[in-house]
């Protein structure tokens, strides 16, 4: 295994840039995740760390080897494609086993290492079967498989589970990180579904519009997303953001919006804007009798122990998440406190995340 | 009403290969004299001269022999050709493309006097070979064109994945593109087949001697008699000539199928 570093990465299609100056290091053994959403040019980066898209400019490491000029044979990683590419009028054993017979080992060797695998994912049964013939999640495991026997430096894995319906990729995403933890992969994962991004990265890379706008482990992306992009795309149900004016009265810092007004808690205190954006999660927000911030309910979502409600405050339509046990109606009017712990910031202007004393 | 319809159709279709069948069982001075399409006696005279008095089988084994050759210089040439326009990257690349299919627009006839005399120079006048190249030129262009279709709906990570895999182009090509689009290559093959088997126009002109002849000529040469033409020994020539290409796809169009089915993408 090997350490991955991209360097001022840069794809142009025509025109068009696709990935714009992505600068990535990748450490021996870790699972990194590219998440965003659908166009934001994870493929295109995957492709080019792989080999199979050229540069338009910057450096990809594999190791200590600069491998921009090396065709995709040659750089030693194995890819999972989000359609598996199984050979299909190969049987398993022999889809396993090709990429080592084309290397010329023996077949000794050849069929060792194949038992080996097919053992870890489960595939001995398999074997003698042709891919027509295998489930959905069998096909994923002998595409894994495939890049598993050559025991590559890195792993590159294009939404290798977006193909299997919820349960069985929920079960095989529990066997991916074992699978991975247990063989200390380096592996370079893209995903556009955050859910899995969050479980399986252990840090992630929040694309946007062809740039990484966050870097950092899954909680932190979580607890302090880097702008307003983020805070969205990352967690569900997703953040609620509602324009906010500060001002200072009596040496407090108090947020006002047309509907309520709220004391800051003192960690914000070095902030010296006077418009923000403020964010806060569903889960954030608590029913309380009395005081608080006050709005009439639109729609309810029953989500299994919890509900979703949202809520018309001034002008704005937020969304708090409550206990299922509560009875609640259309058209009812409702009270909820912040978790002053957890609110964010965001300046209007470039939406950044505005720094609180708290987090650094 | 959905059943009529097809029975019409395939009424239709089949009826010219119905007459011939029973035409080739009728004695030909009934044809001559009387159009009417119920026979009044069958005969297999007509087949018994034509297996047995006439060079048909001679014919039969020199169709064969050009079909064949024809068959196995195409399919690599379709191959290589299909695989280059469809994957490699060359100035001029899709020009070519459209090109290729623009051989088809002269009128054979205007080729026969050009051809004859270049074939007479290169000494591949009055050989299978020579009328087999002729055959390949024509099979070949519609040939790429075809199985550039069946490339195309590959998926291309299949050759991402080998590439990534460090597997060679050509090892790619042979061992895994080429099983891919296998069924592809079949139906071409038996295109080519046909085309060299219903040859006609040079073959006449490349093949001079007469124990080289291929069906087409020879059945000719015989239906149309030195005083008047055999209709009756025409259509038992023309069942005799079906025959063959019929059993032959009996066979491999089974196999032509199973291909499909079991090979296939997903
Ligand atoms: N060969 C190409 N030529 C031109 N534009 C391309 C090409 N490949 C990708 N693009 C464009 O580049 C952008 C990024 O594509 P990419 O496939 O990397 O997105 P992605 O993040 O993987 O999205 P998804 O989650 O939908 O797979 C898209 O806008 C796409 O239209
Ligand atoms: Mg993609």
């Amino acid at each position: 295994m090997a350490s991955v570093a991209l360097k001022n990465l840069c794809k142009k299609f025509g025109q068009t840039s696709v990935v714009k100056d992505v600068n990535v290091e990748i450490g021996d053994g870790e699972f990194l995740v590219f998440v965003g959403p659908s166009g934001c040019g994870k493929t295109t980066t995957l492709r080019m760390v792989v080999g199979l898209e050229s540069l338009s400019e910057g450096e990809i490491h594999i190791g200590n080897r600069l491998v921009n000029n090396l065709p995709p044979g040659d750089r030693d990683v194995a890819m999972v494609f989000q359609n598996y590419a199984l050979y299909s009028h190969m049987t398993v054993s022999r889809n396993l086993g090709f990429a080592l017979k084309a290397r010329g080992l023996a077949e000794k060797e050849i069929t060792k290492r194949v038992q080996r695998v097919a053992k870890m994912l489960d595939l001995e049964e398999l074997l003698e079967r042709k891919p027509k013939q295998l489930s959905g999640g069998q096909r994923q495991r002998v595409a894994l498989g495939r890049a598993v026997v050559r025991n590559p430096q890195v792993f590159l894995m294009d939404e290798p589970l977006s193909n299997l319906d919820a349960l069985l990729r929920l079960q095989t995403r529990k066997e991916l990180i074992e699978l991975t933890t247990e063989l200390n992969s380096t592996v370079i994962y893209v995903t556009h579904d955050q859910v899995e991004a969050m479980t399986m990265g252990h840090r992630l890379a929040v694309m946007n519009k062809g740039e990484v706008v966050q870097l950092d482990p899954p909680e932190k992306v979580f607890n302090e997303p880097a702008n307003r992009f983020v805070a969205e795309f990352i967690g569900s149900p997703p953040m609620n953001f509602l324009d906010v004016e500060i001002a200072e009265e009596n040496f407090q810092k108090i947020l006002k919006s047309d509907a309520f007004d709220m004391v800051l808690p003192e960690t914000w205190y070095s902030i010296s804007e006077s418009k923000a954006i403020l964010g806060f999660r569903p889960h954030d927000a608590r029913l309380v009798a009395e005081g608080g911030v006050s709005g009439r309910v639109t729609v309810v979502e029953t989500l299994g122990a919890e509900k979703l409600v949202y809520l018309r405050v001034g002008k704005n339509s937020l969304s708090i998440l409550v206990p299922a046990t509560e009875k609640i109606r259309s058209g009812d009017q409702l009270r909820f406190d912040l978790n002053q712990d957890a609110l964010h910031l965001f300046n209007r202007e470039d939406e950044k995340r505005m720094p609180s004393t708290k987090q650094s | 009403m959905r059943l009529f319809v097809i029975i019409l159709i395939m009424f239709i279709l089949l009826a010219p290969f119905l007459w011939i069948l029973l035409a080739s069982f009728r004695p030909n001075m009934e044809l001559v004299r009387n159009q009417s399409l119920i026979p009044n006696s069958l005969t297999i005279e007509n087949y018994v001269s034509l297996f047995s008095k006439s060079g048909y089988w001679q014919w039969i084994i020199n169709s064969f022999i050009v079909a064949m050759y024809t068959v196995l210089i195409s399919i690599p040439l379709i191959v290589a050709g299909a695989y280059s326009v469809y994957r490699t990257y060359f100035w001029g690349r899709n020009a070519l493309s459209l090109f290729l299919l623009s051989v088809y627009i002269f009128p054979t006839a205007l080729l026969v006097v050009p051809i004859f005399r270049i074939f007479n120079d290169l000494q591949l006048v009055d050989s299978h070979l020579g009328c087999a190249l002729m055959n390949t030129a024509f099979a070949v262009p519609f040939g790429i064109w075809l199985l550039q279709a069946f490339l195309k709906s590959l998926p291309p990570e299949l050759e991402e994945a080998a590439a990534v895999d460090g597997i060679g182009r050509m090892r790619t090509l042979m061992q895994i593109i080429i099983p891919q689009v296998a069924p592809g290559i079949i139906a071409i093959a038996m295109f080519a087949f046909i085309v060299s088997w219903t040859e006609y126009l040079f073959a006449m002109t490349l093949l001079l001697s007469n124990d080289l002849h291929t069906l087409p000529i020879g059945l000719t040469g015989i239906v149309f008699g030195q005083y008047r033409v055999n209709w009756g020994f025409a259509a038992a020539g023309a069942v005799g000539s079906a025959i063959p290409v019929f059993l032959l796809f009996l066979i491999v169009g089974r196999w032509f199928i199973r291909g499909i089915s079991a090979g296939a993408i997903k």
